[in-house]
């Protein structure tokens, strides 16, 4: 147990002390900043802020960003070690692969909280004076976290392969624009193309594939109303919360697992 | 303490490692000798666990490296090459770090810490950034990550390897220093080392074992090895000297070189078994020469090296053509 711990201490203060979570933070929170001000500002009357407008967007955000912040910072976990000889000095010492690999994603998690929680504190309390709901930002905050911690976790188990660290960096952007902006262009380029002829099955069950989506659906399952779902006309084609779930959990836990695998053959 | 067994390591097509086997006891310096690409820090790496042996396996104190990896590592301390550590951390943070992953808590943890730090002399540098120390402090650091748990086995990869001659001297004194209660293996490239600080040496070449024996032997396989180091000032015909020294009955053959104005130096090898200085000494005495040097030389250990490994790549490449 030290040991996991003392691998997640070191993790999470290496990022401390290279300035990863202050520069991430304060750059998360101004954009957060001028969206959540845009947002209220949007409905002219202050006091009775428009909540979900000012969420929708900073959900927008978080969905865009976050992944690529879970992807940077779980690319060079292994492979910067790798590359420095560090790696070759923490196999010798008498701790089990899987202490490494559980230890770094757990120290990286909590740097992904932290992270985000600076980031969004300010637009939160912005929020909160205009008489938003504190829940509603809290489970924000907590989806966010989970978004970056399932991408996190890919790249970790990329990050276990012996490739160079500008290779890892090149698969894990192509990830991202795979995955959260090219994957719903794609998707409605196969619908038109198919011209709507493509099997429901199909067109339900293809999100599974992509963790982004699933937690997009997600956070507009439990974030908002009805009323919001319809008026994205996504009605009828979203999975429930609970298969969501579990199949968000599928996300989370494989790659680590696959990580840990790799780590103790290499 | 150390017993390689056959370890084998091949990348892909390639055999880095071939069929290694070697024995290390409490008390010995293993030097670990070989040009660059030899395989030597493949081996050391499969003795730490960092690369799973392809072939073959290595028990320390008895122990496999493949059946108790974490026991195993307990036992051993490893400097892996060029001295690796986290750049932002402060040696302090680093061995603090280390202590708790080998499993030391509290006044524990702190008391090896301490120790190392002493041990290497560290104290000036224990709060500064590990990025920002000299070369000769980083190995240092490396160093004392190495003996935290003052381990009974140490394997340390080219130690001395970019240090200025102070260091290297400092590192040398350290490893001599510690070599009675340690079985202790250290690879390099720098013959002088040998005699430096090791009890024993290993040469491979290509993955392969070509020598095992004392520093003496391999000094002895040098055809420089007794000969003697004759330097004089003379303005005569350097052939003319070297044709009275090849008449000494001892004598297999002489060598000379230009050594400078009016200065030429002359190697005179004895056949084997004998000594030659005396004869030397007096035949230069009734010639009357200025002798600047005399001396008997150990053997030129390069020679030696180069003669050892350079014949091996011409067998190889006999078997590929
Ligand atoms: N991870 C690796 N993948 C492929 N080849 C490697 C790897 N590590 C080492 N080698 C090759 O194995 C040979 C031995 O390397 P090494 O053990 O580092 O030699 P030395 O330490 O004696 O200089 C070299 O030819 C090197 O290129
Ligand atoms: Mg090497």
């Amino acid at each position: 147990m030290q040991q996991y711990l003392e691998v997640a201490k070191k993790e999470f203060l290496d990022h401390i002390r290279n300035g990863w979570v202050i520069a991430i933070a304060i750059s998360f929170m101004v954009f957060a900043c001028i969206i959540t001000l845009a947002g209220l500002g949007f409905t002219g009357e202050v006091g009775v802020g428009d909540n979900k407008t000012t969420l929708m967007s900073l959900s927008s955000l978080v969905f865009y960003l976050v992944p690529l912040l879970g992807l940077l910072l779980g690319y060079d976990s292994i492979a910067g070690e790798r590359e420095r000889g560090t790696l070759d000095l923490l196999l010798s010492y008498p701790i089990s692969t899987h202490q490494i690999i559980v230890g770094k994603w757990i120290g990286l998690v909590c740097v992904l909280f932290v992270t985000l929680f600076l980031g969004l504190i300010v637009p939160t309390i912005i929020g909160l004076s205009f008489g938003q709901t504190i829940g509603q930002w809290f489970a924000l905050l907590m989806m966010s976290t989970w978004l970056g911690l399932i991408f996190l976790t890919l790249a970790l188990w990329l990050s276990t392969y012996p490739w160079e660290r500008a290779k890892l960096l090149g698969i894990s952007i192509g990830l991202w624009l795979v995955l959260v902006i090219l994957f719903d262009v794609g998707f409605i380029g196969l619908l038109v193309a198919t011209s709507g002829e493509l099997s429901n099955t199909i067109v339900e069950n293809i999100f599974y594939i992509n963790p982004a989506s699933l937690l997009r659906f997600l956070m507009i399952q439990t974030m908002f109303d009805q009323s919001v779902i319809n008026e994205l006309g996504l009605q009828g084609s979203i999975p429930g919360v609970f298969s969501l779930l579990i199949a968000l959990l599928i996300w989370s836990a494989l790659p680590l697992v696959l990580a840990a695998r790799k780590m103790s053959r290499y | 303490m150390i017993n390689i067994e056959k370890l084998t390591k091949d990348f892909g097509p390639f055999r880095a490692v071939d069929d290694i086997s070697f024995e290390v006891k409490k008390g010995e310096v293993l030097g670990f000798l070989g040009p660059n690409g030899a395989g030597k820090s493949t081996t050391m790496k499969m003795i730490t666990g960092f690369i799973t042996p392809t072939k073959g396996d290595a028990k320390i104190c008895g122990e496999s490296i493949l059946d108790a990896p974490i026991s195993v590592k307990q036992k051993i301390g490893y400097l892996p090459e060029g001295a690796p550590a986290y750049p932002d951390m402060t040696p302090f943070e680093f061995l603090h770090f280390i202590a708790e992953i080998r499993g030391f808590t509290g006044e524990d943890a702190n008391v090896k810490v301490n120790n190392a730090i002493k041990k290497v002399n560290l104290e000036s540098v224990i709060h500064k950034p590990i990025d920002n120390l000299s070369k000769g402090f980083k190995r240092r650091v490396g160093l004392a990550q190495a003996i935290l748990h003052d381990p009974e086995i140490l394997i340390m990869d080219e130690p001395t390897d970019g240090l200025d001659p102070n260091q290297k001297h400092e590192v040398r004194e350290l490893i001599k220093q510690m070599a009675k209660e340690k079985a202790i293996v250290v690879s390099t490239h720098i013959l002088e080392e040998v005699h430096a600080v090791c009890s024993r040496a290993i040469i491979i070449a290509q993955g392969k074992i070509l020598f095992d024996g004392t520093p003496d032997e391999l000094s002895a396989r040098s055809s420089f090895h007794n000969a003697v180091n004759l330097l004089l000032e003379t303005k005569d015909d350097a052939l003319a000297i070297e044709a009275k020294l090849n008449t000494l009955s001892h004598a297999s053959s002489v060598e000379h070189a230009a050594a400078g104005d009016n200065l030429i130096r002359f190697f005179v090898k004895p056949k084997k078994g004998v000594s030659i200085l005396n004869d030397v000494n007096e035949l230069a005495a009734s010639n009357h020469w200025t002798v600047k040097e005399l001396h008997v030389m150990e053997g030129q250990l390069d020679e030696v090296f180069r003669d050892i490994t350079t014949s091996s790549s011409d067998a190889k490449g006999v078997q590929l053509t």
